[in-house]
């Protein structure tokens, strides 16, 4: 029964599978459409003149307008955008100088880009200031100048020279009149340049160079983007529209991107963007994080590669990724990476899409929430079932055996024969077996019991013939020698007369007991008067009672009875006890009962048929003059059950000495 | 001389037993004769009825032949001795026998010599019932009781009492020596009959019963147990 669940989970763990793979294929299939839309929304931008051969540079995205303060740290616009360092270098003089004379002073910078503007900020290493002086405008300055092109391949120029700490003025040199804007702000702050600007970006939409001019170490040393004259860089920047266009095939769990040449990446829409946006979702699905965490537990493969934060600083960490569509593990969910590649004029686009499980998750996870809740139900069912069978079962043989513990006593006498089962199982059958051996049983018990009787029954008539004729022939005058040969015959009729006697005494006292007389009396004059009688029947023996003159020993009982069950005890006492030690009565009050005990200093009984004293034709003797039969204490045995009393036996401690207890109860 | 003329009918089905009590009884001069079935001693009854009848329960096919011809004896003469022998001890047998009208019930287990001296002892009575009552007689009185021997009569508070045979003897052992307990053993040598302890006790209720009819106060006769009985004087 509990292979239900495993199965369960095999087969949900199938579908899955297929879930996975026909999710794959869909995503391939979407993948595949929105790479045609895309490679036409790319040939639309006019990507074509991006010149990505000799490196580009790259401003991701920004959403917001930034203020240019020449901050970049904590707290300012820079802080949430990641974008990488690009370095200036210092062409001009690198072959002239030893690797000691270099200067020392570095320049780099990093860019972003909104729809309207692009910004950059420029940050040297520590220096000293040169600023412009526009009274000595022939002295060495520091200058910066960035060169642009757009996508009508218009190419803009641009000179900053600053004249302080603070806001700088831009001059676009490119435009037949020179004209000045506000560029953002040239800061000398611990040491170093930082210069915010901000240029047009339909103006620097293609390329862009920087070409710094500082005075520090040595003159006029230029830190630029390229070499030669025309330095600038293509330029690769996140873009909007881009962003707009792949939003439209976003789904919960998929990450786009779009990535160039380069691996830059020019567009990206993230799940996380998503599940922000569907926060409400989520706490729907918080309630299956449990079939959640069994799915995992039950399907993860740990043979997946770990799944890593594909971009850093805007570029694509692991190209070799992109070669091929792969799963990677993940918590709480595996991914998906597919890759497509769309060339656009020559030029190499990869369309990247990472899809987490969830889909497939939730639909198997679904599956297999409703599956374990069908196995659960099926499983409670059938165990309630199986349980409630074998509590049916076990009741009906606890009710079996409570009937025949009731139906037979003690004595193994059969009351009366519980009905049989009805029903056609093999309890019913053995229930009916058990019934027809019991009635089998009882029909053989009253055989027995009836066969001592009718046995001494059928023996009397022929014992009287002979001991009537013996008698006649007694009464006829004999000669001596035949007179000794009749005693032996009389002697021995005498004896077979008593055993039969003695075989039907036990039936003839169950008889009497119908016609029982129960008497309310003192129990303890009552034993007065039989130890007075018993002084004098046996002579020869000493007989003792105590009991508390101060307790009421009032019982109902049957006095015949119990007078006759005291005889047998007494009879079988002085047949053992010596002569010189009493036999004692011990009469107790114990709550509602009469607790009397018969002590005699005889032998031990062998202590291994202690419980079978009591029962029919068992004898504790080992010779006898007087045909014994073991029906003394039977007969007691039976009296004490007919007044619901309790009769025992025990040895006393020491050498020698039993004791009887008989236990009466006074209201019956 | 008088035993001669009585004639006891003894009907058994066991030849062998019936012949044993015949020679018995013959050899200390009564006249015997058997019957094997109650048709055949019913058919002789008719003609004739015996000084005493000793009749078997169980009668060849007839399990209680016995009783039903007892029944018709008693019917036949009120005071006709009836002693019923037989193999069967059972109480309940007894009972029945004495309820019928019978004047003792033995057992086969007896010895020879007691049922001679029952039987002795209830021509004994027959004969004390056919005197004339004279001055002499011996009469015991105790309070309310008054016994007389010789006739074989029981009165309480002036009031007859009607006791079988053995019920007499018991009645009169307990009563000749008041406040003595008398044993089992003694009363039943007083009324000439061996029975069992139980039998005794029978005897006793009954008798018991039979004062209560007349007086339901009568608690004359004391039980000492394991002892016997004892006749009380209030």
């Amino acid at each position: 029964m509990l292979l239900l669940p495993w199965a369960g989970c095999q087969s949900v763990s199938i579908l899955e599978t297929s879930l996975r793979q026909s999710h794959s294929q869909l995503l391939d299939v979407q993948m595949t459409a929105a790479t045609q839309q895309l490679q036409h929304k790319l040939n639309q931008s006019q990507h074509s003149v991006f010149n990505t051969n000799q490196g580009n540079y790259y401003a991701p995205l920004t959403d917001s307008k930034m203020l240019l303060d020449g901050f970049d740290g904590e707290e300012s616009d820079w802080e949430n955008i990641t974008t990488p360092w690009f370095q200036l270098n210092t062409y001009d003089y690198v072959a002239k100088l030893s690797a000691e004379a270099k200067p020392d002073t570095t320049v780099k910078f990093k860019l972003a880009a909104n729809d309207k503007l692009l910004y950059i900020f420029i940050q040297t290493s520590a220096l000293t200031p040169h600023y412009y002086n526009p009274m000595q405008p022939l002295r060495a300055a520091d200058q910066l100048n960035i060169r642009s092109i757009n996508n009508t391949s218009l190419v803009s120029r641009w000179q900053i020279n600053p004249q302080g700490s603070g806001r700088v003025e831009m001059h676009n040199t490119s435009q037949a009149i020179t004209t000045g804007r506000d560029a953002g702000t040239w800061l000398w702050r611990d040491g170093h340049y930082n210069i915010e600007i901000a240029i047009p970006i339909e103006l620097a939409s293609n390329a862009i160079g920087f070409d710094l001019i500082l005075n520090d170490s040595q003159l006029n040393q230029h830190f630029k983007s390229k070499p030669t004259t025309t330095y600038e860089r293509s330029l690769v920047r996140e873009r909007l529209d881009l962003n707009h266009q792949l939003a439209d095939y976003l789904q919960p769990g998929l990450s786009l991107y779009l990535l160039n040449s380069q691996y830059w990446l020019v567009g990206q829409q993230n799940a996380e963007q998503l599940m922000n946006d569907s926060d409400s979702d989520n706490d729907q699905a918080d309630p299956s994080w449990f079939s959640n965490a069994i799915y995992n537990k039950l399907f993860t493969s740990n043979t997946l590669p770990y799944w890593r934060e594909p971009t850093s600083l805007g570029r694509w960490i692991s190209p070799q990724q992109l070669a091929q569509t792969a799963w990677y593990q993940d918590s709480p969910i595996n991914k998906q990476l597919h890759s497509k590649v769309i060339i656009v004029n020559g030029q190499l686009f990869y369309f990247v899409a990472v899809q987490d499980s969830r889909q497939s998750l939730l639909s198997a996870s679904a599956a297999l929430n409703q599956l374990l809740i069908l196995l659960f139900t099926i499983i409670a069912v059938i165990v309630t079932g199986l349980f409630a069978f074998a509590s049916s079962l076990s009741w009906r043989i606890v009710q079996m055996k409570k009937n025949y513990r009731a139906a037979i006593d003690s004595d193994g006498k059969i009351m009366a024969v519980p009905a049989a089962s009805r029903l056609p199982d093999e309890l019913g059958d053995l229930s009916r077996v058990m019934q027809q051996l019991t009635i089998n049983q009882g029909k053989y018990t009253d055989y027995l019991a009836t066969l001592a009787d009718k046995l001494s029954h059928e023996l009397k008539t022929p014992v009287a013939v002979i001991r009537t004729s013996l008698e006649n022939l007694e009464l006829s005058n004999l000669d001596p020698e035949a007179t000794k040969y009749l005693t032996r015959a009389m002697q021995g009729t005498n004896r077979l007369s008593q055993t039969l006697n003695a075989l039907s005494e036990a039936n003839k006292l169950e008889q009497s007991f119908e016609y029982a007389q129960w008497q309310v009396v003192p129990f303890d004059d009552m034993l007065e008067e039989l130890t007075a009688a018993y002084r004098q029947i046996y002579s020869s023996h000493q007989f003792q009672l105590e009991y508390d003159h101060n307790d009421d020993h009032t019982i109902n009982l049957a006095p015949e009875l119990i007078v006759q069950l005291l005889d047998k005890l007494i009879s079988n006492a002085v047949d053992y006890a010596p002569v010189d030690q009493p036999i004692r009565f011990k009469l107790n009050k114990i709550n509602t009962q009469l607790q009397l005990s018969v002590e005699n200093q005889g032998p031990h009984f062998s202590s291994d048929n202690i419980p079978q004293l009591f029962d029919s034709m068992v004898s504790n003797r080992q010779q006898s003059d007087t045909p014994h039969l073991g029906l003394g204490l039977h007969i007691v045995k039976l009296i004490s059950d007919f007044h619901r009393g309790q009769i025992s036996a025990k040895n006393l401690p020491g050498e020698k000495g039993v004791i009887f207890e008989l236990l009466l109860p006074i209201d019956t | 001389m008088i035993k001669q003329q009585l004639h006891i009918a003894l009907v058994e089905d066991e030849i062998n037993i019936a012949e044993n009590y015949r020679d018995a009884l013959q050899r200390i001069g009564y006249r015997v004769s058997l019957f094997h079935n109650r048709q055949d001693a019913l058919a002789a009854f008719a003609l004739t009825l015996p000084d005493m009848a000793i009749i078997d329960v169980g009668l060849q096919d007839e399990y209680e032949g016995g009783f039903d011809l007892c029944r018709t004896l008693r019917q036949l003469s009120e005071t006709l001795p009836i002693i019923f022998l037989t193999a069967r001890n059972s109480e309940l047998d007894e009972i029945s026998a004495l309820r019928l009208g019978a004047d003792d019930y033995l057992t086969k287990d007896v010895s020879i010599h007691q049922v001679l001296a029952r039987v002795a002892a209830l021509f004994r009575r027959i004969q004390a019932l056919k005197k004339p009552q004279s001055v002499d007689e011996q009469v015991i009185t105790h309070g309310s009781l008054r016994i007389n021997i010789e006739r074989i009569e029981t009165y309480w508070q002036d009031q007859p009492v009607m006791l079988t045979l053995t019920e007499f003897w018991i009645v009169h052992t307990l009563a000749k020596y008041p406040g003595q307990v008398k044993n089992r053993d003694q009363l039943m040598d007083a009324a000439h009959v061996v029975l069992d302890n139980n039998t005794i006790t029978t005897h006793i209720k009954r008798i018991r019963k039979k004062f209560n009819h007349i007086d339901a106060e009568f608690n004359a006769i004391k039980t000492a147990y394991g002892m016997g009985y004892r006749w009380v004087i209030e």
